[in-house]
């Protein structure tokens, strides 16, 4: 959000805001502010809330917010409208910390936790070298720099650990399987299917049917079954036409029970499961669209281009213009800048461009794990320290 | 920040191409990765995982009813000889 949309809104907004009532953002039960209500002094007493609420003013995207953040740092006089821009800000800050916290709650919640060990073969394994508590203060963490970066990936893992949550408070969502296994058995074939399965081990295809199920065989039961069931509600000998027909129908029906039931008993199958979740472990495609790096050889070769010379050029020029922007923004010219005002922009430089880059060179999992190192602030700062 | 180290066997196993290897050098390695990237980790390993389920339950709830009603038919076939 524009910082400068907040003030727009003015006060009455701003204490429109205030008033609503504050919902957990994971089991949607009304909160307190509680320790959240603070003044800005509070905040500026304190040096990690007031990492915290820079961090967060950070996420407005406007040349205002730099403006503020460094009036803040040097505690210089405010004008009267960085005061109400700050007031604005603080508004919103204060119900966000509340909410971050109760996200970062579901996780030291030990149910909750399980169920993501649970969810997660990586996760188990690296709870297996560093303890369960390790874990949680790391995922806590992330969750509050991802919080106060107030950004899309923080609602998308809000989204996801509420739904991870609502599985958990909703028997009938975790009672499905039960409902599976007395349809498998209704469809006498899942039986034989079983060994057949397990002995013949999970394959590419077999993951590439199990990932492909829900945009490809849904479609295709969806319509098969709709074409029978036409024919099913006129009953009896209306059916069918001929004895040839009835047994083509009947093949065809055991054909798709067959099908369909062989699917979902991988889904119930507790080996099956491990060797699926084997397999999405050791795959070696990834889940992607258009803008996502596929692959580590895709990945070797972002890296190539974005150490070339062309490219180390051009975040050269970039760097020269967000010096001079800086500058501008504390009265200087660019070649009177003190040494720690330098590092002071280097580092935001650094920062900026890191989350370009992660931003257009996209990956899932690993891969977006191992991007982010790719273009760690610290790497970049190293490429325009000459300048 | 990686240490050079370890960055160093990483890139080699990136250049090799085997993400099981890598995948493994990241679980293995955890607790020397940066604090930062350990979380970026985790909720990369979360959020694939909770697709999963989604994709999943999405498989199983569209396959039970798609069961159902394939097994209504046979069973209305059969009452018709």
């Amino acid at each position: 959000m524009k910082l400068e949309k907040l003030y727009r809104r003015g006060p009455d907004a701003h204490a429109e805001q205030a008033k609503k009532a504050l919902l957990d953002p994971i089991t949607d039960e009304p909160i307190e502010l509680g320790e959240h209500d603070r003044k800005m002094s509070d905040i500026l007493d304190n040096g990690s809330e007031e990492d915290r609420f820079l961090q967060y003013l950070g996420s407005f995207k406007s040349a205002g917010a730099a403006k503020l953040a460094h009036a803040l740092m040097e505690r210089a006089t405010l004008s009267t409208t960085d005061k109400a821009l700050l007031d604005g800000v603080l508004l919103k800050y204060n119900p966000d910390r509340a909410r971050i916290e109760k996200v970062q709650d579901a996780i030291d919640d030990d149910e909750m936790f399980e169920e993501i060990l649970r969810l997660s073969p990586r996760i188990r394994q690296v709870t297996r070298q560093a303890d369960k508590e390790q874990i949680v203060e790391i995922f806590k963490a992330e969750i509050e720099r991802l919080g106060l970066k107030n950004q899309q990936p923080f609602a998308k893992l809000v989204k996801q650990l509420k739904t991870v949550h609502q599985t958990l408070e909703r028997p009938d969502v975790a009672s499905i399987n039960d409902s599976i296994a007395d349809a498998l058995a209704k469809s006498g074939v899942a039986a034989d299917k079983y060994d057949e399965i397990l002995t013949s081990g999970v394959t590419a295809s077999t993951r590439a049917e199990f990932t492909k199920a829900a945009a490809e065989q849904m479609t295709t039961w969806e319509s098969m079954t709709n074409f029978f069931f036409k024919y099913a509600d006129k009953r009896g000998s209306a059916l069918y036409g001929t004895a040839l027909e009835k047994e083509r129908l009947t093949a065809e029906c055991d054909r798709y029970i067959k099908m369909v039931a062989n699917t979902l008993a991988r889904t119930i199958t507790p080996e099956i499961q491990q060797k699926i979740d084997r397999y999405e472990i050791y795959g070696e495609e990834i889940k992607l669209d258009n803008r996502n790096v596929k692959t580590l050889r895709d990945m070797k070769n972002t890296q190539t281009q974005v150490s070339s010379r062309r490219e180390q050029q051009a975040r050269e020029s970039r760097y020269r213009q967000y010096r001079a922007e800086e500058a501008r923004k504390i009265g200087k010219a660019a070649n009177a800048l003190d040494p720690g005002e330098i590092d002071t922009i280097r580092n935001g430089f650094a920062a900026q461009e890191s989350e370009e880059l992660n931003k257009r060179h996209r990956g899932s999992g690993i891969l977006a794990a191992l991007l982010s190192l790719l273009f760690e602030p610290a790497d970049i700062r190293k490429t325009i320290e000459h300048i | 920040m990686i240490p050079e180290t370890l960055r160093k066997e990483l890139d080699l196993l990136i250049d090799a191409g085997d993400l099981n290897a890598v995948e493994d050098f990241m679980v293995e390695h955890f607790k020397e990765m940066p604090r930062e990237m350990q979380g970026r980790l985790l909720t990369n390993w979360f959020s694939e995982s909770v697709e999963r389920e989604q994709n999943k339950r999405k498989l199983q709830e569209e396959g039970l009813v798609a069961l159902e009603k394939l097994l209504k038919i046979k069973e209305e076939l059969s009452k018709s000889e």
